[in-house]
């Protein structure tokens, strides 16, 4: 498999001429990879610099620094719930408390449920409070309930192409 | 308008050019201001907020690396606003630090050792667990890598960054969770490595060569030169107080040649200094002689010849100083009645005019510039035996003199040169590195290293450079100077 | 009791709206609903083919005495003034790295009138001479960052951006560039740093971004707010904008509140409005008549005050600073009197130890310090001792660092472990 898809490559060329550094076009980049392939691993970082002249060094710096790009392969669904002073004041421990349960109640039945919970740094949406992130989805006034909710809700649909390409990658991985 | 500008320092008047920052105007001075992230030869990063000091006029106290002169500027670097503000940066540096300070090769020369004497001696107030981070990493040929001992200066960083722009070291993660490190799996690979260590103010990164080695407060520090190639660096030298062991060798700072850097191979020149590798005592046909009946045989030899100079040849090599050369030709001229026929070995394989772009030359003797100016004040004229030996050969000498390098590995076909001048007859070699060619010589004499010298290198600019002697390895040896005056006698 | 001018009696907040007149309007992002129902473009055309002069555009913003609504406050005129004369490479940049706890106007502003953001750039790029400019925006903000996104597409394709504008001379091109994660990138070198694609590390000063910013080009950094109210301080003038707000602070300003109140939300105000009023009448109170014990005025940097504190204050960047704490970027946090002060503490200082930048040793040690401490007497494991460490800690991060998010994390912690002491009492053993 190629580290890099046909259209992957395309949207990195266009990052790359799009600023006036090709540095500039680190941040944009490794959202790309990430959208494509859910996480960045070594290996993309590696190719950026082999295949498109980036610094490894530079691009490793920006994808430690930055919270949203993703070292490890994740789960489809990241559930964020935002902790910070306004949604902590609204119960965001709560609601971040009832997912874990949740998920972890699913595990031990056998019947694992596509998501990580994270507890996250303000989402800017302070007056919808708690305010969660489903991937790129916003969902604002996330109670418990509403929580539970969404899980049945993203549980029943079809996992994302990014999901689908990661669990590929890994599997063909895992064959070599 | 004014090239330059005149300031007080805790009172004291300063004049510094336009430009200049308050900590290199406090080193003309010679007041200290402590330091992590600044180091003359790198960028201004302003990170470590050491050192701070007041300036009259500015409610906050400034950083002194990032704070550029100006005329009738007060600064003050002594009152306890200043003080308080010294010792908490410390304090700040240390929480999280491990304090490791028995198993550090950097004890004895840490700054944060330093400090915390000159400006820190609190009772620290950290009750906290410390962040672990990873230790021990294998980063290089050369170095190893602590990021908990680290206090994330960046000196290392813009190191890789300006000077060698091999840029192979970054600061990964963030806040207190922040580490200095490669890339995974690649390593700093480059001549200039151990600059890093000594650059490193604290003992995260350690020099393999050195670790867990020696004590540092065992060592004496001798200010001399590299030998290692045309550059010649400045460097401290640095001998176990008490055992004739060399330890390594670091850079000292001189502008007009080396800068605060040295190269990673001028650091292997304290391994041939050291007496498991030495040539200890004279041989005569492959018999050991000693030092007190070699003057006696070296003069036999050479009285041989004694009106015959044009059967005698002498080979040099420009590893050897001023002084040395001056008395050889003097000596044989005045022993021999002439000057012998001149060769001037030189490596086969060797671009003199090589240069890296930092600091090693091609030319990897350390006194070329000094051998031809004595050999052209002896009006001398030298044929130089650069692969092609058959000058020689052909020359048919009853008595061949050869000054063998120093650095052996400077001459890339050694070995094989060496056992060409063993095939002739009646060969008196001088050198100082154990090899199992030195045997077949009809006289084999043990000479002095540049570290029992002093002498004068003459650098590829032209600079000419003091070599400052530290006590012998081998007590006994007599240098070459030693040996003339004898027979001269 | 505060004077409230005139003007405002007895007006509901909804009336004093110059930037968000377009709130409510079913189709408030496109173009078409800006031009015909906001007066766009407006101001813009009156610039480029009123023969406003860019020392003209820097001169009537001074007069309006627009202060940056970013945090610190800083006149944008002046700031705008700051960048050299002449020709060479200029850029301006947006701060829409909305991150500060408790602020969520800037996505506002970007869901009912992104083209007064798209005018307002244009218009303070003509008055800089910046011939590119950036809305830098967090990455989170999916929906923003398509919103921002299509508008500059729209103000494309209707001619407001490109070369030689409305056939004025003027060029200028604009960009979206998104962030991914980082507090600090709403630090405006962190900002520059991030976008240059590095990591969000603010730079040292001098040199100022005016002088030396993105690419080591002038550069200003505004805030979305501040850009935002620009077309409108053209079109209708300084005076017109002068008549809402105090003396010193001019103006509206977007308020955001949060915390358990029964109508949270993004509200125009005229600064100088009364602070109990606005949380008690036009935000309707706590959530369950509940009494209010504090209220963090201006996002999580800016030092709680106690409800008695609050009593009197105003709206303006001078009462709060009054009252030692700061308007910030307008987001009022209130704190019911259930929540206690020590945790407060520890969710505040968990967030600065997350977001330092890691640069500076005081900010990189100490919000990390901090932080641990918090959490050990939470835990009920803390003595007294620990309370004056931290005070000396924050004493000792404020004003030691290249940025003032040290500042921001030690001046909370300050105020919340003098002035609820007596809170931490039942956690602290011994």
């Amino acid at each position: 498999m190629p580290v890099f898809s046909p259209e992957l490559i395309k949207i990195i060329e266009g990052f790359l001429n799009r600023y006036e550094t090709k540095r500039s076009s680190i941040l944009p980049i490794l959202h790309a990879i990430q959208d494509e392939k859910d996480w960045i691993s070594d290996e993309d970082v590696d190719t950026l610099e082999k295949s498109f002249g980036l610094s490894a060094v530079d691009v490793r710096e920006v994808l430690t620094f930055y919270t949203m790009y993703r070292q490890q392969p994740p789960k489809p669904y990241r559930f964020e719930v935002c902790k910070s002073i306004s949604c902590w004041l609204m119960g965001a421990n709560d609601t971040i408390k009832t997912l874990r349960l949740e998920i972890e109640k699913a595990e031990k039945e056998g019947r694992p449920l596509p998501f990580e919970i994270h507890g996250v740094e303000c989402l800017g949406q302070c007056g919808y409070a708690p305010s969660t992130l489903i991937n790129k989805d916003r969902h604002n006034n996330v109670t418990s309930e509403k929580a539970l909710q969404l899980l049945k809700e993203y549980s029943a649909k079809e996992l994302p192409n990014a999901a689908v390409h990661c669990a590929a990658a890994l599997a063909a991985k895992a064959n070599k | 308008m004014s090239e330059t500008v005149t300031l007080t320092i805790d009172g004291k008047e300063v004049t510094v050019p336009k430009g200049t920052s308050i900590i290199e105007a406090t080193e003309i001075l010679g007041v200290e201001i402590p330091r992590f992230c600044w180091h003359p030869g790198l960028s201004v990063a302003g990170v470590c907020r050491f050192c701070m000091v007041k300036i009259e006029g500015m409610p906050k106290l400034q950083i002194a690396c990032n704070t550029t002169c100006t005329e009738g500027m007060k600064v003050i670097t002594v009152s306890d606003e200043v003080k308080d503000a010294h010792k908490w940066a410390l304090e700040f540096h240390l929480i999280n630090h491990p304090l490791d300070c028995p198993i550090c090769d950097q004890a004895g020369e840490c700054e944060l050792q330093n400090y915390y004497m000159k400006v820190g001696r609190y009772s620290s107030q950290m009750d906290e667990d410390k962040v672990l981070k990873p230790k021990a990493l294998d980063v290089g040929d050369n170095l190893v890598l602590d990021t908990e001992r680290c206090i994330l200066c960046s000196r290392c960083v813009r190191f890789e960054d300006e000077v060698t722009k091999t840029s192979s070291l970054g600061i990964f993660n963030r806040g207190d969770h922040s580490i200095v490190g490669t890339f995974p799996n690649r390593k700093i690979q480059h001549n200039y490595s151990y600059n890093i260590v000594d650059i490193c103010p604290v003992g995260a990164f350690t020099a393999k060569d050195f670790r867990f080695k020696c004590r540092v407060w065992f060592l004496n520090e001798t200010k001399t030169i590299c030998p290692g190639c045309s550059t010649g660096c400045n460097i401290t030298l640095y001998e176990h107080k008490n055992q004739r062991q060399y330890y390594r060798l670091k850079p000292r700072k001189n502008m007009e040649v080396n800068g605060h850097w040295m190269c990673d191979e001028g650091r292997t020149m304290y391994e041939h200094l050291n007496a498991t590798n030495r040539l200890a005592v004279p041989t005569i046909a492959g018999k050991h002689l000693s030092w007190n009946l070699l003057g006696k045989e070296f003069k036999q030899k050479l009285e041989n010849v004694k009106g015959n100079a044009d059967k005698v040849a002498l080979v040099l090599t420009p590893q050897y100083t001023n002084e040395e050369y001056e008395n050889i030709l003097t000596s044989l001229k005045t022993i021999l009645g002439n000057l012998p026929k001149i060769y001037v070995w030189r490596d086969s394989a060797e671009k003199i005019d090589d240069f890296d772009g930092i600091l090693m030359r091609g030319d990897r003797n350390s006194n070329s510039k000094g051998l031809s100016q004595i050999l052209e004040k002896h009006a001398a004229q030298a044929v130089t035996l650069s692969g092609d030996f058959s000058p020689l050969a052909s020359s048919s000498a009853n008595l061949v003199l050869v000054f063998g390098p120093e650095i052996e590995k400077s001459y890339s076909q050694f070995a094989n040169e060496v056992t060409r001048f063993a095939e002739l007859s009646n060969v008196i070699y001088f050198g100082t590195t154990l090899n199992p060619i030195t045997k077949k010589f009809s006289l084999a004499i043990p000479t002095k290293v540049f570290a029992e010298k002093n002498g004068t290198f003459i650098n590829f600019k032209g600079i000419p450079q003091k070599l400052k002697a530290n006590p012998l390895v081998f007590p006994a040896m007599k240098g070459i100077e030693d040996i003339f005056a004898e027979i001269k006698a | 009791m505060p004077v409230i001018k005139n003007e405002y009696q007895g007006r509901k907040p909804d009336e004093f709206r110059i930037l968000l007149g377009l709130e409510g309007h079913s189709n408030a992002r496109n173009i078409q609903t800006y031009i015909e129902k906001g007066n766009g473009y407006k101001a813009l055309e009156k610039v480029l083919k009123g023969g406003m002069s860019p020392e003209d555009v820097i001169n009537t913003v001074k007069a309006s005495g627009l202060r940056g609504r970013g945090g610190a406050g800083f006149p944008t005129g002046l700031k705008w003034s700051f960048v050299p004369k002449g020709p060479g490479e200029k850029y301006l940049i947006t701060n829409f790295d909305e991150g500060e706890p408790g602020t969520y106007k800037d996505c506002y502003i970007s869901e009912v009138t992104p083209h007064s953001l798209v005018e307002g750039k244009i218009i303070a790029s003509y008055a800089i001479g910046a011939q590119k400019s950036y809305i830098y925006i967090r990455g989170e903000f999916h929906n923003e960052i398509r919103w921002c996104a299509e508008a500059i597409k729209e103000a494309y394709a209707a001619g407001y951006l490109g070369e030689n504008i409305m056939g004025s001379g003027f060029t200028h091109h604009m960009d979206v560039y998104s962030g991914a994660g980082a507090y600090i990138c709403g630090e405006e070198t962190g900002l520059i740093s991030s976008l240059e694609g590095k990591k969000g590390q603010p730079k040292l000063k001098p040199p100022f971004p005016a002088v030396k910013g993105y690419l080591g080009k002038p550069t200003v950094v505004n805030n979305v707010e501040s850009l935002a109210v620009v077309p409108w301080i053209i079109h209708n003038g300084p005076e017109a904008y002068k008549k809402f707000g105090t003396e010193k602070s001019p103006g509206t300003k977007l308020f955001n509140v949060s915390g358990p109140i029964a109508r949270p939300g993004c509200y125009e105000l005229p600064l100088g409005y009364p602070l109990m009023r606005f949380i008690n009448e036009d935000c309707g109170g706590l959530i369950g008549g509940k009494k209010l014990k504090a209220i963090i005025p201006g996002g999580s940097s800016a030092p709680a005050l106690t409800a008695k504190e609050c009593e009197n204050l105003t709206l303006d960047y001078e009462s709060i600073a009054g009252a030692g704490s700061m308007l910030g970027s307008g987001a009022i946090i209130v704190i019911p009197e259930d929540v206690s002060m020590v945790s407060v503490l520890e969710n505040l200082m968990d967030f600065y130890a997350h977001e330092s930048c890691g640069q500076c040793t005081p900010c990189r040690e100490g919000t990390g310090w901090l932080y641990k401490i918090s959490k050990h007497i939470l835990k009920g494991k803390g003595t007294k001792t620990d309370m004056d460490r931290m005070y000396s800690i924050a004493n000792n991060m404020r004003g030691k660092t290249i940025c003032v998010l040290s500042d921001a994390a030690a001046d909370p912690a300050r105020a919340i472990v003098t002035k609820f002491a007596h809170e931490f009492e039942p956690y602290l053993k011994g």
